[in-house]
């Protein structure tokens, strides 16, 4: 249990220790971030090497009794957790180190490492959940760490409309994930995976459908998937080793881990997994589409990580749970360096449009051959890792005679290599632009070069034949589809062909080509980005804006009205309260006061101050008195 | 001619009719008081009278007479110092002058 729980918890204590420490951290705020994370990396391999050696393991404990229910929680090891692990501490190690080169000297450097340290934490026990509660707790803090970190440069109105666009975005697919989870636990009673999945194999298929979808959504929100994908090109405003980390590597695969992680659900719907493959292959293609056009480096590669989540997605709703989550174990090595690679440029040339660069091969020979190695895993080059976990996905989709759905992913693939091979061109070799450009500091080269060497050695590990991560994830291994290996190969080296002869020998005269009026009305489309985000903006957030001014006219008017209304009810009530006051209470009170004050005027007289005419008073009475009571004597009645 | 019980009743009460009048008529203060003490004497009378003819043996009459004596003394003393103190103030010890008790 320590064991597993130590793994998040050291970068729980960095988070602690660095926001206690607050702006003194500045110097030293890297060390803590890296000493924690490094010590997450250390527990996690000896996680791994415990699950491979010993099987999967977990540790449940009662949270909590809610009447007859009792909610658990825990912690689990199991192949799947123990490469997420892997992938999540090293890539995280990766950009911690990154990042004392590239935020160097920044106003909230101390900052920045708190955040990254929660983010690495929430990632890590999202992963070692072994319940649904665990992991929406996680998935949370994932994405307030993504929002912080989004709008980490917040005095950018950018950066700050940014994240909040990435918050509520996401928020809308978390809905669905909540939705999912409170639907799991009124139809089984508990939050644990394996109690679940085993609840679930007698359930109705109609309600399991139900459930999966919702599931789907939160995955959607959070892996960036169509419809909900607009908000991960603009968290491109945050720091650059940030969306490495969050918006590449490992938030963004967070959704994908879902739907892995339900596999035992989504197995059981076959509409569920239709719904993931076609979502998959609309985003994989749409996303590959728009990234053709944009100029942004960064914003080409967040549209390619929207792509590839939308092949992994192809590949889980193939029914392949291993093709997916290995396309998510290469992906987040070769993505990260391309940010990484795209961060070192960046940094390098002041500027995030690739028309500023150009020709920094020379200048910058480590990032240009490391970038150069992840773009060619992206297309898809034998031997290089993304070729086999993409090769994965296309069999399974074969396998599954998906055919439209191979067909996007075959041209999704094409343009990939295509887009991939217009940055490289344009970027590393076509004319220089004359800025001082200059390789950057190890710190900064150093994760380069250890994540090319994971991008390759992942490869290499498949092309022995071991297919090691098939195996450690519970899939027998097919042998590879040659047609199917040829024929991606051959779509990636078209793709590449042509971005060298459009961009880098200028055989086809773009000037030419962007004046035909098709080309000019799909650039304008591709660049508009399918006019999704206008369509929102329009539908939805001013249907939301129409909605709540019709609130605030309701407030104004019923509501207002309502309480003016009471108010005014009040007034008069007390005008006439007060009214009764004045008159009838006070007009006793002085009328009680006035007919005493009368009597006492006119009866003073009878106070002469005289002595004697008291005494005549006096005894005047006592005569009568006398007189009554002989009166009373002589009448016989005493 | 024997004298009766109704002989004293009557000279008491006509002693004590002319004592009342002079305290209700007199203007000078003195002069009332001095009514006062006839009322008081002939009450005096009455009870010793009252205690000679009808318990004779006892003296309670007698008794009381002596107390009313004493509280008609006291009773003289406290008034003439009001008197005396009344007269520094107004120079004048007409009743009919000195309405101190006026409203």
């Amino acid at each position: 249990m320590l064991q597993l729980a130590l793994i998040p918890l050291l970068c729980v204590a960095s988070f602690i220790v660095l926001v206690t420490a607050g702006r003194r951290a500045r110097e030293w705020a890297h060390y803590v971030g890296i000493v924690t994370v490094l010590g997450s990396f250390g527990l996690s391999v000896a996680t791994f090497a415990r699950v491979m050696s010993g099987g999967p393991f977990s540790h449940t404990f009662a949270w909590v009794k809610l009447g007859s229910k009792t909610i658990q929680l825990g912690l689990q090891a199991d192949p799947l957790t123990a490469v997420m692990l892997l992938v999540i501490s090293i890539v995280s190690l990766m950009v911690n180190v990154y990042s004392i080169g590239y935020m160097h000297g920044d106003e909230r450097y101390h900052w920045y490492y708190a955040v990254l340290s929660l983010f690495t934490a929430a990632m890590l026990s999202l992963v070692l959940a072994n319940n649904y509660l665990l992991m929406y707790m996680s998935w949370e803090i994932m994405g307030l760490c993504s929002y912080l970190l989004i709008g980490f440069w917040f005095e950018k109105e950018e950066a700050y409309n940014a994240s909040k666009k990435a918050f509520l975005v996401t928020r809308v697919g978390d809905v669905g994930f909540g939705l999912g989870i409170i639907a799991i636990f009124a139809t089984t009673g508990t939050f644990v995976f394996r109690d679940v999945f085993h609840a679930a194999e007698g359930m109705a298929p109609a309600l399991i459908t139900l459930i999966t979808l919702f599931l789907f959504c939160g995955a959607i929100g959070k892996s960036a998937q169509f419809p909900l994908h607009v908000w991960l090109p603009d968290a491109m405003a945050g720091p650059t080793p940030a969306s490495a980390l969050i918006h590449a590597a490992t938030m963004v695969a967070a959704g994908v881990y879902l739907v892995a992680r339900s596999f035992p659900l989504f197995e059981l719907s076959e509409t569920s997994l239709a719904v993931v493959a076609t979502i998959g292959a609309i985003t994989a293609l749409g996303a590959a589409l728009i990234a053709v056009v944009q100029l942004d480096i960064k914003k080409v590669l967040a549209y390619s990580t929207i792509s590839q989540l939308g092949y992994m997605m192809m590949g889980l709703g193939a029914g392949s749970y291993v093709a997916g989550m290995w396309h998510l174990t290469t992906h987040a090595f070769f993505k990260a360096l391309l940010f990484l690679g795209s961060g070192s440029v960046i940094h390098a040339v002041h500027s995030q449009d690739i028309r500023d660069m150009g020709g920094l091969s020379k200048k910058m020979p480590i990032t240009t051959w490391t970038f150069i190695i992840g773009s060619l895993a992206l297309a898809g080059i034998f031997p290089l890792s993304g070729f086999f976990s993409k090769d994965e996905i296309l069999a399974a989709l074969y396998h599954k005679h998906m055919w439209p759905i191979l067909g996007a992913a075959i041209l999704g693939a094409f343009l990939t290599a295509f887009y991939m091979a217009r940055v490289c061109f344009v970027v590393f070799f076509g004319r220089e632009k004359g800025h001082h450009a200059h390789e950057s500091p190890l710190v900064m080269t150093v994760p380069l070069v250890i994540l090319t060497a994971i991008t390759v050695g992942l490869g290499l590990d498949a092309r022995l034949g071991a297919h090691f991560f098939t195996e450690f994830l519970g899939e027998h291994p097919e042998p590879i589809n040659l047609m199917i290996a040829l024929g991606s190969t051959a779509v990636a080296l078209s793709g590449i062909a042509v971005g060298w002869l459009v961009y880098h020998r200028r055989a086809i005269p773009l000037g030419t080509v962007k004046k035909q009026r098709l080309v000019m009305y799909a650039t304008t489309v591709l660049r508009n980005k399918f006019g999704l985000d206008e369509l929102y903006e329009h539908y939805v957030v001013g249907a939301f804006i129409k909605f709540c001014d019709f609130c605030a006219w309701f407030d104004r008017t019923v509501v207002d009205g309502i309480v003016n209304g009471a108010a005014s009810v009040t007034l008069v009530a007390a005008r006439a309260a007060g009214w009764f006051d004045t008159h009838i209470v006070d007009g006793i009170v002085n009328g009680l006061g006035f007919v005493v004050m009368g009597a006492g005027k006119r009866l003073r007289y009878a106070q002469t101050g005289r002595l004697q005419s008291y005494a005549q008073w006096m005894y005047g009475t006592l005569i009568v008195i006398i007189l009554f009571i002989l009166w009373l004597t002589l009448r016989g009645g005493l | 001619m024997e004298l009766t019980l109704n002989h004293y009743l009557t000279f008491s009460a006509v002693l004590f009719c002319m004592g009342l009048y002079g305290a209700l008529s007199k203007r000078s203060a003195i002069a009332v008081m001095m009514c006062l003490e006839l009322m008081a004497n002939a009450v005096n009378i009455n009870l010793i009278a009252l205690a000679r003819y009808v318990t004779p043996g006892t003296i309670k009459g007698q008794f009381f007479a002596i107390f009313v004596m004493v509280v008609a003394a006291a009773e003289v003393g406290l008034g003439l110092a009001i008197v005396l103190s009344i007269y520094r103030q107004k120079s004048t010890i007409e009743l009919n002058q000195v309405n101190l008790m006026k409203w």
